[in-house]
């Protein structure tokens, strides 16, 4: 009896030892690994889509000419409004003073920078909704940090090939390898 | 509590389950070959913050606007057309899409540099500092002067349509020399087709956005018309459909089937050199028809007309009707009578119809008559009238450069006016190739510094040769340029040259377009090396040759110099600055947009650029009868005259080739493409991916021939041969091609360089090396048309 209450405690003690194990890994696994992973940055000025309601996406974020797409605007947007200040508040007053007046481009981070070996072109992808791949930024009143893999290098929010070819599967669209990758 | 072994490895095992059960391992392994793709080694663009910054490209004398892309404010990496710019409305050619590999090319220049081994080879350049080239230059440029030998410095510039040649000119007109040339262009013909016929020496220009019917002369403007961008978009823009709106009627007449012949409604085939002659025979017809405009009856020398000596001479309209009557131009041109009609109804009967021409797509001077037969054909339709489409293109209100007081002495002349070439239009000529003439046979007096400022002559010129000969009778040779191209390796000294995106310039005026235009290239970096403008470099020469070169020398820089110019513009509170949305070859007013020179040059650092509405040729012209001319009134001043009236007038005057037909019996002759640059610029690894395989294979180059051409030789689809001409010979493969007439042999012009690096340097061959360069007896331009040759077989 003894004995098999030693062999019962001692088999309690491993399942302790496996759930320590079990959890702890767990909770490294999907909570300290993912910060020690990235490293947090914030945009060089707080940008408020919401106050921008006023104006269409296409007024910032257009297609050239050329069939390009201007992604992120620069200070050549932003002058058409903000030569001068129109508000008070320090955004605004960080946008004017550093650097449209000192001709400055804004260096705002990348949250969907791809990888050199992808040619993405946002010429084809014209018909699908912005949020298809991209957060809903319709409400947002300050811009969410940047995560940077400190592995790759790449931005947490850069899509993986796997929701590319998901999309293109259901619209039809080729998976050949050459469609992204010359 | 004591842990035991059976506990560690339960606490192992929960470990390796929870961790499997988590995103941890396979994120990592993802993320670790992700990770592979960085590897330093791996060619990849530097990786940060990209944006853009806009600017100026003027590679081919344009002014397009453009984007470039850089990483951190620092790396350069992408151009792109720019939208803002009215001219190419974000279009961009080849040329300038490449201006970032110009910029980090292997083959640039980091530093002053002398020769000192024997002229040409490479290995003898050793590095001397700034202070000490531009000491040695300026003490040698003092004692010339001081010896009253000024006249034996010459320049030949690259850069024709900046403020730069106007430096050059004024230094030159300081220092006591007139031998300043450029690289020859198509205008150089044009501005003295003007310069006889209005009087003034302002080249065609023309207002295609209002026209109906275009028949194009061989100016091949999908192709290499400068400028690229903005002629292939207003070629877009005619030929596109809109509701309401007649499609514009574009005829090419060329003779070889080119990208604009293509694209144009009707290809009329001519023989080669022969346009001018249909051109003619198109306002026989006209004539005949009683078409013409009614005002050109008063034009001098429409009508019979009495020279200076009182001798009545044959009038224009007499000489169309006896000499260019549709059965001669047919046996010229080889164009059916039947088609002549048709063309000459159509121009004539269409209301705004404009006969534009180009040379083939080679941008060098046509023969003068050729050019005086076109405006001539303008003339007659009413097409330089105050509301037609032509006009001639007038100069920006610039800042006037200060007086040279004691400048150029009335007995002072041109090395190739020394050598006994006389011209009736030499005056205002850009004459290089009798100046390379005439310093080549020794003739004249000899030039002892000779500057070439981004032109490299010893590959854009033609007759190599001849070019190769001339330099070796230099006593010094000063090379400004950013590349170790041709010319730079035959250099004495090299001053290294900053690159477009790396320097301040400007633009003055657009070939063929109307509005006098005023556009800035500023830089968007710092000089990647130890380099300067020629600007700077000529500026501070010229402070350092005497005091009165210096006292009219009044810049800082070349930047204060292009500032002193532009406030012209601002004062004269003329013209506006122009953005996308501004039509320019409209004729709407503009109205200033701008207050102050701050703001001016701040606006057109961006890549906008200024422009003015054209101005009527009727307040151009400054004839002595005050009215366009028919008549060559030059001849009348001149001691040389020609013998028969028809010289006296534009005709079709054929200028024969050098060389016997039974042992040259093909004809070679160049073309261009927009993916091939053929002047101070080489082609960029960019454009040398860009050429077929039937242009280039290997180090191997190309020529191309009708099929019954080939059958005639028994050659087949990329036979070798042996292309002859009475300069050289070349080994090249053949290309069998119907768009190319029977008897002609085409070569694109371009490849063939003996400089650069591995990718450019032994591809292909030079045209210039075989071509036989025709001086024009009236104007003394250099006319590049075709030469007799042979192929044999290898």
């Amino acid at each position: 009896m003894a004995q098999g209450q030693t062999k019962g405690s001692g088999n309690l003690i491993v399942l302790c030892a496996f759930l320590v194990g079990f959890i702890g890994a767990l909770i490294v696994g999907w909570i300290v690994f993912p910060k020690v992973l990235y490293s947090k940055k914030f945009q060089p000025i707080d940008f408020s889509h919401e106050s921008h309601q006023d104006s269409d996406c296409e007024s910032c974020h257009y297609f050239r000419d050329d069939g390009t797409f201007s992604g992120v605007p620069n200070i050549d947007n932003c002058i058409e409004c903000h030569e001068e200040m129109q508000g008070d508040t320090e955004a605004e007053r960080v946008l004017v003073e550093e650097y449209i007046q000192k001709d400055k481009p804004i260096p705002w981070l990348i949250y969907a920078w791809q990888p050199d070996n992808v040619y993405f072109s946002h010429a084809p992808h014209q018909k699908l909704d912005c949020v298809r791949c991209h957060r809903d930024v319709s409400k947002e009143k300050s811009t969410p940090p940047v995560y940077i893999n400190r592995i790759t290098g790449y931005s947490k929010n850069t899509m993986k090939m796997v929701e590319c070819e998901k999309c293109h599967a259901e619209q039809g669209a080729s998976n050949a390898c050459q469609v992204c990758h010359k | 509590m004591k842990v035991g072994r059976r506990a560690f490895i339960g606490f192992v095992a929960g470990a390796v389950g929870g961790t499997l059960l988590s995103p941890l391992p396979w994120k990592l392994t993802d993320d670790i070959a992700i990770w592979t793709q960085n590897w330093s080694w791996r060619p990849s663009p530097k990786r940060g913050h990209r944006a853009g910054k806009q600017t100026l490209c003027n590679l081919c004398g344009g002014a397009c606007g453009i984007e470039v892309d850089f990483i951190n404010e620092k790396r350069a990496i992408y151009v792109r057309g720019s939208s803002v710019n009215p001219l190419n409305k974000g279009g961009l050619c080849s040329l300038g899409a490449s201006a970032v590999q110009f910029l980090y090319a292997p083959y640039r220049i980091s530093q002053p540099l002398k020769q000192t081994k024997k002229r040409g080879d490479i290995s003898g350049f050793k590095p001397i500092s700034w202070q000490e080239a531009l000491s040695e230059i300026s003490k040698r440029l003092s004692q010339l002067k001081q010896e009253g030998n000024g006249k034996s410095v010459a320049c030949i510039s690259g850069q024709r349509n900046s403020s730069i040649f106007a430096l050059w000119e004024h230094f030159f007109k300081a220092y006591g020399s007139k031998n300043i040339f450029a690289l020859p262009e198509e205008t150089d013909g044009w501005k003295l087709a003007s310069m006889s016929t209005f009087g003034v020496p302002e080249p065609c220009s023309f207002d295609l956005s209002r026209v109906d019917c275009v028949l194009n002369f061989g100016a091949e403007w999908a192709d290499n018309w400068r400028n690229s961008a903005p002629m292939a978009r207003i070629l877009a823009s005619l030929m596109k459909e809109k509701p309401g709106k007649p499609v514009v009627e574009v005829v090419h007449i060329s003779s070889r089937l080119s990208m604009s012949a293509t694209k144009a409604k009707e290809w009329i085939p001519v023989k080669p050199g022969t346009e001018a002659a249909l051109a003619l025979g198109i306002a026989s017809i006209m004539v005949k028809e009683n078409k013409v405009s009614p005002d050109v009856v008063s034009f001098k020398g429409f009508k019979k007309w009495e020279d200076a000596s009182g001798k009545t001479r044959t009038g224009f309209k007499e000489l169309l009707l006896k000499e260019y009557s549709p059965d001669k131009v047919s046996k010229i041109t080889g164009v059916e009578q039947r088609k002549i009609l048709e063309l000459a109804r159509l121009f004539a009967n269409t209301p705004r119809a404009v006969a534009i021409w180009g040379s083939g797509g080679k941008d060098c001077p046509n023969n003068f008559y050729s050019d005086l037969a076109f405006v001539a054909l303008n003339l007659i339709k009413g097409n330089f009238s105050d509301n037609g489409p032509c006009f001639l293109q007038s100069d920006p209100p610039l800042t006037p450069l200060p007086e040279v007081k004691e400048g150029w002495s009335d007995d002072l002349r041109r090395l190739d006016e020394e050598a006994g070439w006389f011209f009736p239009f030499g005056l205002y000529s850009n004459a290089i190739y009798p100046f390379l003439d005439a310093l080549s046979s020794g003739k004249g007096y000899p030039i002892k510094v000779l500057f070439i400022q981004e032109a490299n002559p010893l590959y854009v010129l033609s007759e190599t040769q001849l070019v190769r000969d001339a330099l070796e009778k230099v006593e010094t040779i000063i090379v400004m340029s950013s590349f170790m191209d041709e010319s730079a390796i035959f250099a004495d000294i090299i001053l290294p040259s900053t690159t477009m995106l790396e320097r301040w310039d400007d633009v003055c005026n657009i070939s063929k377009v109307p509005n006098p235009i005023y556009a800035i290239s500023a830089p968007v970096m710092e000089p990647i090396f130890d380099v300067k403008h020629p600007g700077d470099i000529l500026i501070q020469i010229a402070k350092k040759v005497d005091e009165q070169v210096k006292g009219v020398f009044p810049w800082k820089n070349y930047v204060d110099f292009l500032k002193y110019r532009a406030k012209g513009i601002v004062e004269s509170k003329r013209g506006a600055i122009a953005d996308e949305n501004v039509e320019l070859c409209s004729q709407a007013p503009a109205k200033p947009n701008y207050s102050n020179l701050k703001e001016f040059l701040k606006k057109l650092s961006k890549g906008y650029v200024w422009y003015d509405s054209p101005e009527p040729t009727s307040s151009r012209i400054k004839t002595m009868s005050g009215k366009p001319e028919f008549a060559i009134s030059a001849f009348e001043r001149s001691p040389k005259k020609p013998e028969k009236d028809e010289f006296f007038l534009p005709a079709y005057i054929e200028i024969k080739p050098a060389g016997s037909e039974k042992e040259y019996p093909l004809m070679l002759s160049a073309y261009s493409c927009s993916y091939l640059a053929s002047s101070y610029v080489p082609n960029s690894y960019l454009m040398m991916k860009d050429l077929w395989d039937f242009q280039l294979k290997g180090n191997k180059g190309f020529v191309e021939i009708n099929p019954v051409t080939a059958r005639k030789l028994g050659l087949k689809e990329s036979s070798s041969v042996v292309l002859k001409t009475m300069k050289a010979q070349a080994k090249v493969l053949v290309h069998i091609t119907p768009s190319v007439p029977e008897g002609i042999i085409y070569v694109p012009k371009g490849l063939g360089h003996k400089a650069y690096d591995e990718y450019i340097k032994d591809k292909g061959i030079n045209i210039g090396d075989l071509i036989e360069v025709q001086v024009d007896p009236v104007t003394g331009l250099g006319i590049e048309g075709p030469v007799r040759a042979q192929l044999i077989r290898s």
